[in-house]
């Protein structure tokens, strides 16, 4: 009489090995078994399974995006230095710095994915990190163009056909049409586009150099909130320009002179909205 | 013997780079640090080829001294300092390059994977794509097979619901 409950005993690690095959034959007998007459046992079967994804092709992308010349570079490095030093950090160090790897933990610490939907799963390793208060969105953008520099766009070819596809990504992506001709402005040379997100909405980041030598972003994020005209302000010592038209918030930035930044803003809130 | 080791060592690693890089953004989420790290494993693969044994599987090696880097000296680090300036999205254009044809359904995957804790995202990555068995990935990573079953199947159950979850709403009207 005594209903001995087996599937307590057939764990979720024991139903992922058996869908991957690499469970004992004593455990998948016992699956078996169960999942004929256990609703538990074959609902969380059924969950694992539609945990299947096509992980191989998924990550095969990853390949393609592979800076393939920068890591080969990196080797020839590893190559010269390898036989001195005893540390591999060391050595990392004299190839790149310390220094450079700081500004990138520094960069990582930025927080730009603090609204992230995905920064939320649960367990994650970062759950102990302290989490900034949360900021606007024109604080985030302007902490992550501080870390611009024109080096950061002098090799980026704006007029290349991988622009237009980021363009045109973006203009989907945010519903929005971003094309040249509503995007070049004087005084500007229009590097890339790239879709970030803030707060689980899409945001685009055209970056510019101006005056061929400091870093501009125009950034175009979805907005509920009630337009208004564009207004100025200055965060982490840059030049802001920001107003809401037509649903979208949009913010100009970058270390240039009020004067200019202001113009720029009035040619591209006339285009947009 | 040395030497050829060094040199066996030194001629495997080139064609080991994207598969490296793609470990270590994985475990990083920053296509700079994957640079630096991939580097590091290298020139310690490198200092450290006279212990590799020649039959063994050069990659398993390899990844194992990256992980060892990540997990004792960079990661705290990035941790410390709040990982994850890199949106989800940026996995699909990394230094400026796009990944422009691919599926998009494969890269929602991706996106879907790379949404997932660092523990989860770095075993499916060793188990379902670089194919090793659960006891070479816990090897890998230096954890105990209990470890790797258990980060499997949170990452399975983590996609399973977002596939029971979630209508078919990922697809935007496409305009062109």
């Amino acid at each position: 009489m005594a209903d001995q409950d087996n599937s307590i005993g057939i764990t979720d690690e024991m139903l992922v090995a058996y869908l991957d095959g690499q469970a004992t034959t004593e455990e998948t007998a016992a699956i078996e078994e169960k999942l004929s007459d256990d609703a538990d046992v074959s609902a969380r079967l059924a969950l694992l399974d539609a945990g299947s994804r096509p992980f191989r092709k998924a990550f095969d992308l990853m390949l393609e995006a592979a800076p393939a010349q920068s890591l080969k570079e990196g080797l020839e490095a590893a190559r010269a230095t390898a036989p001195l030093e005893d540390n591999a950090l060391t050595s990392m160090g004299g190839y790149r710095g310390w220094a450079m790897a700081a500004c990138l933990v520094l960069a990582v610490g930025l927080g730009f994915a603090v609204g992230d939907r995905f920064s939320q799963s649960d367990n994650q390793i970062v759950a102990k990190a302290p989490t900034p208060k949360a900021k606007g969105w024109r604080q985030v953008v302007a902490d992550y163009h501080a870390l611009y520099s024109v080096e950061t766009l002098a090799g980026t070819n704006g007029n290349s056909p991988l622009q237009d596809e980021r363009l045109a990504a973006a203009s989907k992506t945010l519903s929005i049409e971003l094309k040249r001709d509503r995007l070049t402005v004087d005084g500007l040379d229009y590097k890339r586009t790239q879709i970030l997100r803030f707060k689980s909405k899409p945001l685009a980041q055209l970056a510019y150099l101006y005056d061929g030598k400091v870093p501009v972003a125009f950034c175009i994020l979805p907005s509920g909130k009630p337009a208004h005209p564009p207004k100025q302000e200055v965060r982490n010592g840059m030049q802001v320009v920001h107003w809401i038209k037509g649903g979208f918030g949009f913010m100009l930035i970058g270390k240039v002179p009020a004067d200019g930044l202001n113009k720029i803003a009035k040619t591209l809130e006339g285009r947009f909205g | 013997m040395t030497k050829n080791n060094q040199a066996f060592v030194s001629d495997g690693l080139p064609a080991l780079l994207p598969r490296l890089w793609r470990f270590a953004y994985t475990l990083s989420h920053s296509p700079d640090i994957a640079e630096d790290l991939v580097q590091a494993a290298c020139v310690r693969a490198l200092e450290r080829a006279e212990q590799f044994q020649q039959g063994t599987n050069l990659d398993r090696w390899v990844f194992t001294i990256l992980s060892s880097i990540w997990k004792n000296q960079l990661r705290a680090n990035a941790v410390r300092q709040g990982q994850g300036l890199v949106p989800a999205e940026d996995v699909l254009t990394i230094d400026g390059r796009r990944i422009a044809d691919a599926n998009i359904e494969l890269q929602q995957v991706l996106k879907q994977i790379h949404g997932l804790p660092e523990a989860q995202r770095v075993t499916v990555l060793l188990v379902y794509v670089e194919g090793m068995s659960y006891r070479e990935a816990a090897d890998v990573l230096e954890i105990p097979i209990g470890t790797v079953m258990s980060r499997l199947a949170a990452a399975r159950a983590s996609l399973g619901k977002l596939q029971q979850d979630v209508p078919d709403g990922a697809a935007q009207p496409g305009n062109g």
